[in-house]
């Protein structure tokens, strides 16, 4: 098992007063709470920082912890003796050490945890199993989890099949606390879009003593796409157009996620003006569709043949157009 | 080898989805603190969805709602606060959101925004 020194995670003395360790805590938890933190990092360190204060604000916890010693962050260290009785299968009984059990699979956070759900050892160890264990047989729901589904423009158009590996602490069959591997696919239904949550009924943690199994929330994200960009059900494209095409107008073939359509640009179009193509967006969950937008960009050639100077010196010459008309004072091309 | 299972998904947006029981048994928070985050104003009822049966008085809610909720567990949990303070804690976070749903979309509207 690896060691983890809560101390250190918040940040104070192993000597710590109750009330230093709360604050420490309070601090580190607004800091990087995932519901006020926008750290990218913060979910992450938060989950360290809750853990190292469920164990550290209990005093039988710990009490606990602190028999464990000291150790380097991330050694490999034996948990006492005893604790293979506390912790271990009840036919291991008189086992003397850790017996056979083995905390190689199981963390400190899922260890601690055990505790606090009143699971320990006196139950188990009476050979109550897992339905006798702390406080009697009163079904209890799984953990809901939450977890993020990364899914691209073109998936969410047309839906997707998400494949997630997780990881929960779930009791095996002779009532241990382990990390089980979870891999399952989930049906992304197509219309999703950024921030969408989605849930996974009873796909969370599993229940106990009978309980129902938790469920799982999938926060879907959009990955960035090099063309379009999404708002809700609405996405935007830039589309660059030729100085005579704004002009005098054009039919441009433009890229849609279900492929390319006809795009009249009308004569006078100008930059920045926006083009819609009605139901050409996301769909929606249950019926309809976002547009799309094409935003005029127009663009010029950076290098010009000769051919193509003396086109746009004769078209200057001859222009009458004024675009900076409404500038004080204004006057042509000096 | 490891099975991988296979399972489908529940939408959760606006559609008006849930009563006030089914809300508090899929948010595990006890249906006496959500009425009271009702009259706090940091739940909002929505219209019962067609052809609802039941009480014509209990409060139906958006499925939205559990997304809130969520963020009430966990902050009560991990800060100890009490509803009041959860409630303008909850008004905050979604000022935010809306401001930052905001900058998304005036961001994607910009010509040579980022994708």
């Amino acid at each position: 098992m690896k060691y983890t020194d809560y101390y250190a995670v918040l940040g104070v003395a192993r000597d710590a007063s109750e009330e230093d360790i709360k604050k420490a805590y309070r601090r580190l938890a607004r800091k990087y709470h995932p519901d006020v933190s926008k750290d990218p990092q913060g979910e992450g360190k938060f989950k360290e920082v809750a853990e190292a204060w469920a164990t550290l604000r209990d005093p039988e916890k710990r009490a606990a912890y602190d028999q464990l010693g000291v150790h380097r962050p991330g050694e490999e260290f034996e948990p006492p003796p005893d604790w293979g009785r506390r912790y271990g299968d009840a036919t291991d009984g008189a086992g003397a050490g850790s017996g056979g059990f083995s905390f190689e699979d199981l963390d400190l956070g899922d260890l601690f945890a055990d505790l606090a759900r009143g699971r320990a050892a006196g139950a188990r160890h009476a050979g109550a199993g897992r339905a006798g264990a702390g406080g009697g047989a009163r079904p209890l729901r799984g953990e809901d989890y939450e977890a993020t589904a990364q899914i691209s423009l073109e998936d969410a158009f047309a839906g997707a099949i998400v494949e997630l590996d997780l990881a929960l602490p779930e009791y095996d069959a002779s009532g241990r606390l382990v990390r089980t591997p979870r891999p399952f696919k989930a049906r992304i239904p197509k219309g999703a879009t950024e921030g969408q949550r989605l849930r996974l009924p009873g796909k969370g943690g599993k229940g106990w003593n009978g309980g129902p199994d938790g469920d799982l929330y999938l926060n879907v994200r959009l990955r960035p796409h090099p063309l379009f960009r999404a708002d809700g059900h609405d996405l935007y494209l830039d589309l660059p157009v030729a100085p005579w095409e704004a002009a005098l107008g054009a039919t441009v073939e433009v890229p849609t996620l279900a492929g390319p359509v006809n795009l009249r640009v009308p004569p006078g179009t100008h930059a920045g003006q926006r083009l819609r193509l009605a139901g050409r967006g996301l769909p929606m969950p249950r019926a309809g569709a976002g547009d799309l937008y094409a935003i005029v960009q127009v663009v010029v050639p950076t290098v010009l043949d000769g051919r193509e100077r003396q086109l746009f010196e004769q078209l200057a010459a001859a222009s009458r157009f004024e675009p900076r008309s409404h500038f004080p004072g204004a006057r042509r091309s000096l | 080898m490891t099975r991988i299972d296979h399972t489908e998904v529940l939408w959760i947006d606006e559609q008006p989805a849930c009563s006030l029981q089914q809300l508090a048994e899929a948010s595990r928070i006890s249906e006496p603190e959500l009425r009271e985050l009702v009259e706090l104003g940091a739940l909002h009822p929505t219209s019962p969805p067609a052809g609802a049966a039941g009480d014509a008085h209990q409060p139906w809610f958006a499925a939205r709602c559990l997304v809130t909720l969520q963020s009430v567990r966990r902050l009560r949990e991990d800060f100890d606060l009490d509803t009041q303070a959860l409630s303008v804690a909850l008004a905050l976070l979604e000022r935010i959101e809306a401001l930052e749903h905001e900058v998304r979309s005036l961001r994607a509207r910009l010509p040579g925004g980022p994708p």
